[in-house]
């Protein structure tokens, strides 16, 4: 029945995990995929990262250091949340500048009576 | 033929846009050029998008669209559905959709001639932008000579039908902002801030915003059915494109109330409704131009991209002069107590905040990238931290301002007996969920605290009828069920992975499944490899049916789907979906089952529709014009 050989049948393993794996895999993202985690693309380089990660869990390293090892290797751009350094600053800083601005808005339009307007 | 025709339609519709915008510069007596030339506009670009639809239908593969995008095998809906599953096309229907819009603005009867005048004129500017742009970059009527017997195909994850009416629906939204963008601007030249402007302001954008939130819900339903990550939002720049110019018409569409109401907040709702647009065509660039990688990044020509950046500058700067030159930010006053006012107010900013964030969140990859620094990523980690509590407060704080009363009449004691009613539901349903839903006592209370939102606006909304608007307080339940979908799906979740053999039987939180032989069989244009898994209730042992998990291979473009079998109930979703061989080469291949449990996740869509016919009602509702009712308390503030 399953004779002819399609790619269907030569694509890569994906493998078995627990909570914490799988909450992992979904921060680091698939570096040839557009938006995918890990844990949800199956092409090659994923694999390999899944059985990096999976090791390195079962060698007891914490996600952290996991995660450092990681960016060491291919860069910012496989983990989903950018971490917090020089040149993250004003990402991180942008949404409260946005409340604050909200904030001052909202005290200066309220609370004065209209003869302080004319 | 076709083509050629449908090319000579495109030229026709450029001239007409020149013809509809040229009332900016000339002298006013030839304002009434404006509407002729808004029909003439929609009409040449309705026949040269029927002329591109019907090449793709015969399959006229001496078009180089059709040829690179069109399969003879692809079943007709997908085939017609192709014209616009591709950037030339889709961009043609934008064009189209906007010079209808273009055209009823010039027909409507409830604007003051002059500022109508003007409106048209800039829509017909905006139109000539996008028709230049399709001439100029992105022509849809080039011809291939030699044609080639077979066409190219179609991305196989795009034949979906809710991605084949998701484009013009969504754009029906997108491009529908450059309406109230348009007859923004128009009451900024024509010094014009008065109530009635904000109840047309109001009337234009309810529709955008409608077909806004269909477009989007629609698109997330199809990342959920079609990609099988058993998610529905990704935070993926895309999505976000479409999610800006939509928190944006929602915070504009609340502060034109908040106009028409009080006769303040003329600047800052002008300056929402002009951000709007904005956003709308950052977002058309976002997805675009290449500059960010994903499905619909079909154009990957510099020039494209660039064409598509002087014009958002063109929109953005050209919204910017006018608003700062009318200086149109008068010094508005609200009382800090509780009153519908103010809670209108602190909803539709933190609405503007979260777009903001989300805005530089997603640009800020490209910015890093052009400044040379190491390339990163914001994912959905970043979002969640960050724009969705603004999201949620801004949801409890509208949800809540329902209770309120314009002035603040009846202050804190308003809150009284809607926070009953929406408490007593929630406690009840927390109970009844524990003892009959099978879901522990947290898991019960999360959803019977969620419950309490779209129960507050029932009440207040429907059952009181409050707010006086049936349409409006249905798109407000829609969103309260939606939120309840999203939190139900977001704390109540669970993912299992597993490996498994023929015969195997994996236990779920409800379920039992039992995995039979994958089986292979020959699809229309592409082969399927499927199991047929049966489903079987945990605690009763009562058969359920079974799904079938499916991959498929197209060898027209050799890509490999996941198609996702979902079973849908009210309270939950069973998705599942078939992964790789575990060992390919062996004699008793495993295979991986994902399965994925998603409890109140179809809430999501099924309150997004709802919102999206509540509003289309409350616009209908405002199409005729009507005598704008003057309040006897607030004065109407004069044009500054």
């Amino acid at each position: 029945m399953l004779a002819p050989l399609t790619p269907l049948a030569t694509a890569q393993a994906i493998d078995v995990y627990d909570q914490r794996t799988h909450d992992l895999y979904n921060e680091i993202r698939c570096p040839v995929c557009s938006g995918q985690s890990i844990a949800e693309s199956d092409v090659l380089v994923s694999v390999s990262i899944r059985e990096y990660v999976q090791a390195r869990i079962e060698a007891g390293d914490s996600d952290d250091v996991i995660k450092q090892n990681l960016t060491e290797r291919y860069g910012q751009n496989i983990l989903f949340e950018p971490t917090l350094a020089p040149s993250t600053l004003p990402l991180w800083l942008a949404p409260w500048i946005a409340l604050m601005l909200l904030i001052g808005g909202l005290w200066y339009q309220t609370g004065r009576s209209r003869a302080e307007i004319k | 033929m076709l083509i050629e025709f449908g090319h000579l339609a495109l030229a026709a519709a450029l001239i007409a846009a020149l013809m509809q915008s040229s009332a900016l510069v000339l002298p006013s007596r030839f304002g009434h050029l404006g509407r002729p030339a808004a029909a003439t506009q929609a009409v040449a670009l309705l026949i040269a998008f029927v002329a591109l639809v019907a090449a793709f239908s015969v399959s006229d593969f001496s078009g180089k669209l059709v040829a690179s995008n069109s399969h003879t095998l692809k079943p007709w809906f997908y085939k017609l559905a192709g014209a616009w599953g591709n950037h030339e096309g889709s961009m043609l229907l934008w064009a189209l959709i906007m010079s209808v819009y273009g055209w009823l603005v010039s027909r409507d009867e409830g604007i003051d001639d002059k500022m109508r005048q003007t409106a048209t004129s800039i829509m017909g500017a905006l139109g000539l932008g996008v028709c230049l742009f399709l001439l100029i970059s992105s022509n849809p009527f080039e011809r291939l000579d030699p044609a080639p017997f077979e066409g190219r195909g179609l991305n196989p994850l795009l034949q979906d039908v809710a991605l084949v009416i998701h484009p013009p629906v969504l754009y029906a939204g997108y491009v529908g902002f450059a309406a109230p963008y348009a007859l923004a601007i128009a009451a900024l030249l024509n010094k014009a801030s008065d109530k009635k402007v904000a109840g047309m302001l109001l009337r234009w954008s309810l529709a955008p915003m409608a077909f806004l939130t269909l477009g989007v819900g629609l698109g997330s339903w199809w990342a959920y059915r079609e990609l099988g990550w058993g998610g529905w939002w990704f935070w993926d720049p895309v999505e976000n494109a479409s999610l800006m110019p939509l928190l944006m018409g929602i915070a504009s569409v609340h502060m034109a109330l908040l106009w028409r109401r009080t006769g303040q907040f003329a600047g800052l709702t002008l300056f929402a409704m002009i951000a709007t647009f904005c956003f709308s065509v950052l977002g058309t660039f976002i997805v675009r131009s290449g500059a960010l990688t994903s499905v619909h990044s079909f154009a990957v020509d510099p020039l494209r991209g660039t064409l598509i950046l002087l014009y958002m500058f063109a929109v953005i700067g050209f919204g910017a002069f006018v608003f700062f030159r009318a200086k149109p930010l008068n010094a508005p006053n609200l009382k800090r107590q509780v009153s519908r006012e103010l809670a209108l107010l602190i909803g539709a900013g933190l609405l503007g905040a979260a777009t903001l964030t989300v805005c530089i969140g997603t640009l800020y990859p490209l910015l890093i990238e052009q400044l040379g620094g190491d390339p990163l990523t914001v994912g959905a980690p970043y979002f969640n931290k960050t724009a969705s509590p603004m999201l949620g407060l801004s949801l409890i704080l509208l949800v809540l301002a329902t209770a309120t009363r314009w002035g603040g009449a009846g202050g804190l004691s308003t809150f009284k007996m809607p926070l009953l009613v929406s408490a007593a539901t929630g406690a009840i349903a927390t109970l009844v969920i524990w003892l009959t839903g099978g879901l522990g006592a947290g898991a019960s209370a999360i959803i019977g605290a969620a419950l309490m939102l779209p129960a507050f606006v029932f009440y207040q909304e429907i059952w009181l009828g409050r707010l006086k608007q049936f349409g409006m307080g249905v798109a407000h339940f829609g969103f309260a069920i939606a939120a309840v979908g999203m939190i139900g799906s977001a704390a109540l979740s669970q993912d299992i992975v597993t490996a498994v053999k023929p015969g195997d039987v994996v236990e779920t939180p409800g379920h039992m499944l039992t995995f039979n032989a994958v089986e292979r069989q020959p699809g229309p244009n592409y082969v399927r490899e499927f199991s047929t898994v049966n489903i079987v209730a945990k605690a009763s042992g009562k058969p359920l049916g079974s799904l079938a998990p499916e991959r498929r291979w197209y060898p027209s473009g050799d890509t490999v789907t996941t198609e996702a079998a979902i079973r849908s109930t009210v309270f939950a979703d069973l998705y599942v979906t078939l992964g790789d061989l575990r060992t390919p080469g062996a004699t008793e291949p495993d295979w991986a089952l994902r399965i994925r449990h998603r409890p109140f996740i179809s809430w999501i869509w099924f309150g997004l529709l709802l919102a999206f016919f509540g509003s289309i009602q409350a616009t209908l509702k405002r199409v005729e014009p009507r005598p704008a009712r003057e309040p006897a308390t607030a004065a109407a503030v004069p044009a500054e």
